[in-house]
């Protein structure tokens, strides 16, 4: 769960509206990484706020962590009246991303809360909430969970040559591309299937095949990307694993290359694939020669 | 019993190319075709787990359902979160081990060819998963009751799918699809504990109501809540009696009554309350009674003002009752999982019985038999005492 673009009946401390001024709200969160578990380490940090703060140490209210993988239908609350916890999560129970709401909740109806923070909008309302009710909320941001893809078992590249099979004799289709999945599909019609099955093995082919149908494939999601925007891709495998690549050759995906004006697609493409044209005419050379 | 994922490759084949392999799935009898497809092995082993057989064909798809939730979590409890939520999974297990099944399931040995876009679509929602995740394993045949079964499993002694049970095999299919793939909500257990157990206090009173019309409308009600505060925060209870007073509503208002009572008792007063009455329950037995032998060595509460209780009631069925009477009102007349109070003429004293929930069960006796259908103020002869009816409540 993320609280976007909502509107609550009652005044709310955050970032997304001005019910109360000159105070804020946040969560502080850092991940370690167990052999079994994610570690999450939360740090509230609720300042100026001394009737906020009055409830929570009258248990009126709590501080609350709201954890939840939509992906394996993980969902639990954490709470606390202190402005520190740690929780861990089995790695066997999470998957892709978690999504966090760090948030200030009513553990009882409140009446007549009042607050010198509150806009002045509010003052002179009565202003009560019902148990449940969030008073203040912060977003942090998701965790990827970046798993190893052979968990169950299978291949580890970020993309998959799929043939379409003919529906017509003489059809022909261009070479079509989906990137909404965990992989980046490569879609070709059976000749070309058969032709890159034929080559797979050989190393010499390798970076031609490369060049001819993972090649445009990058370009295509730079594109995409940069039409688009990052945040419906950055759970997906593909993403992350590209993502890694980067990071360990100290590049930032999506700042020094994604969005980085200099760069056109092509060039970004033939960064992440290591120069595949280059090779390729190395590879043809020697199957020549051979 | 093997279990095979399917790998990666052949689920994008066979994915993509639906419109031209889906009439197998209405043809062949087995999955030979698939292996046929590839130049190696589309499967994988996963893993080896003590032989099983899913529920056998029935007529009732909801009940057929109901059953392989629990047959599936039962038998594969030991697989993660995690690879439960992998589409290779459940593309394998439908497309190798119980292929024959699922087409069973789908009765796709007799099913008409309709038309190729939707049909193709189908197979993939059905052995395959349609979208990624979430959006698939409550679609996919099999990775629909291994998600249901572990929404609903609870360690607890009894029954471990008493939430399941509560849902019902009626419209299985739509509930799970309600519940656990519309709202996000239904992950946590606390939630879901309280949803079903609401809607068992229906069902247990025999109160017919739809899915369309109650269970989707209260979950909607429930889902816009959410908006304003954060479900997760209340207990089982709470959730409990948000659900059953939504659904009373629609029902007076269906009803066309104006039953409806709205207090302002808190759960914290009812807990009260009955710790009170059974601390000062006194339990005695009705030993040799003559006059009403169908009560004989039945625990008898005797609450302190000459009522006497048939039917001990459990501290958990008084505050059941108590969310009944709030929400739905007292009923108008004597029906199995009423509370009774009967005036015996003869005598001049009062007697409380617990109408059991199911007839002719091991706790049914004939004298409910005489009462069920009387109103407050009808009256009933058994033996030589005359009954009136005093009170009804639920």
């Amino acid at each position: 769960m993320e609280i976007r673009n909502r509107l609550f009946p009652y005044p709310v401390l955050c970032l997304d509206n001005d019910d109360y001024v000159d105070s804020s709200f946040d969560v502080k969160c850092t991940v370690k990484e167990e052999l079994a578990n994610l570690v999450l380490d939360f740090e509230f940090v609720l300042s100026e706020n001394e009737e906020l703060k009055w409830l929570i140490r009258e248990g009126l209210a709590e501080f609350v962590i709201h954890i939840e993988c939509t992906y394996t239908a993980f969902r639990t609350i954490v709470k606390t009246s202190g402005t520190s916890i740690t929780y861990r999560i089995p790695k066997s129970k999470v998957n892709v991303e978690i999504t966090l709401v760090g948030a200030i909740v009513a553990a009882k109806k409140i009446s007549a809360f009042r607050s010198k923070h509150l806009n002045e909008d509010y003052q002179d309302e009565d202003i009560s909430f019902e148990r449940g009710a969030i008073l203040a909320y912060s977003n942090m941001p998701r965790i990827f969970v970046t798993k190893n893809y052979e968990e169950l078992a299978g291949d580890n590249a970020f993309f998959t040559i799929i043939r379409r099979v003919k529906t017509e004799q003489n059809e022909h289709n261009p070479v079509a591309y989906d990137i909404n999945g965990p992989k980046i599909k490569i879609l070709v019609d059976e000749e070309i299937y058969d032709e890159y099955a034929r080559y797979r093995n050989n190393g010499n082919m390798e970076a031609l095949t490369g060049t001819l149908l993972v090649m445009p494939a990058v370009i295509y999601m730079v594109e995409t990307l940069r039409y688009e925007g990052t945040d419906k891709f950055k759970s997906l495998y593909w993403y992350q694993k590209i993502s890694k690549a980067c990071k360990l050759q100290s590049v930032d995906f999506e700042e020094d290359l994604l969005f980085s004006d200099s760069k056109a697609a092509v060039e970004i493409a033939q960064d992440l694939l290591k120069l595949p044209i280059n090779r390729a005419f190395e590879g043809l050379a020697r199957v020549i020669e051979e | 019993m093997k279990l095979y994922i399917m790998k990666q490759s052949a689920v994008d084949y066979l994915k993509e190319n639906m419109r031209t392999y889906y009439i197998n799935y209405y043809r062949k009898t087995d999955n030979d075709w698939i292996y046929e497809l590839f130049d190696y092995d589309p499967f994988e082993l996963f893993m080896e787990v003590p032989e099983f057989k899913l529920a056998p064909y029935m007529e009732k798809k909801g009940e057929m359902d109901l059953q392989n939730c629990k047959i599936m979590y039962t038998n594969l409890m030991r697989i993660s979160e995690s690879q439960a939520s992998d589409e290779r999974l459940w593309a394998g297990l439908c497309n190798s081990t119980f292929y024959k099944y699922c087409r069973m399931r789908w009765d796709y040995q007799s099913k008409k060819l309709k038309n190729p876009d939707a049909d193709a679509d189908a197979i993939i929602s059905r052995f395959f998963f349609k979208g990624t995740y979430r959006s698939g394993f409550y679609r996919n045949t099999l990775a629909k009751c291994w998600w249901v079964g572990h929404g609903t499993y609870q360690e607890i002694h009894g029954n471990k799918f008493e939430l399941l049970d509560a849902l019902g095999a009626d419209d299985l299919s739509t509930k799970m699809t309600d519940l656990f793939y519309s709202n996000t909500f239904a992950s946590n257990p606390t939630i879901i504990k309280g949803i079903c157990k609401g809607w068992k206090l229906f069902t247990d009173r025999g109160i017919k109501l739809t899915t369309r019309e109650y269970f989707r409308p209260a979950l909607q009600y429930m889902n816009a809540l959410g908006g304003g505060i954060l479900l997760d925060m209340l207990d089982e209870d709470e959730i409990k009696e948000i659900f059953v007073d939504y659904i009373s509503q629609l029902y007076n208002k269906d009803k066309g009554e104006t039953v409806f009572v709205k207090t302002d008792d808190s759960y914290d007063d009812i807990e009260d309350e009955e710790d009170i009455e059974v601390e000062n329950a006194d339990i005695i037995f009705m030993q040799g009674n003559n006059d009403a032998e169908e009560v004989e060595e039945k625990p008898v509460q005797e609450f302190g003002v000459g009522i006497k209780a048939v039917g001990a009631s459990q501290k958990k069925d008084l505050k059941e009752a108590r969310i009944l009477n709030k929400v739905m009102g007292k009923p108008k007349e004597i029906a199995c999982g009423c509370s009774v109070i009967l005036h015996i003429v003869e005598d001049d004293r009062d007697v409380k019985y617990d109408v059991p929930k199911e007839k002719n069960g091991q706790d049914w006796y004939a004298i409910y038999n005489q009462m069920l259908g009387k109103s407050i103020g009808e009256s009933f002869r058994m033996r030589i005492k005359t009954y009136i009816v005093k009170d009804i409540s639920w």
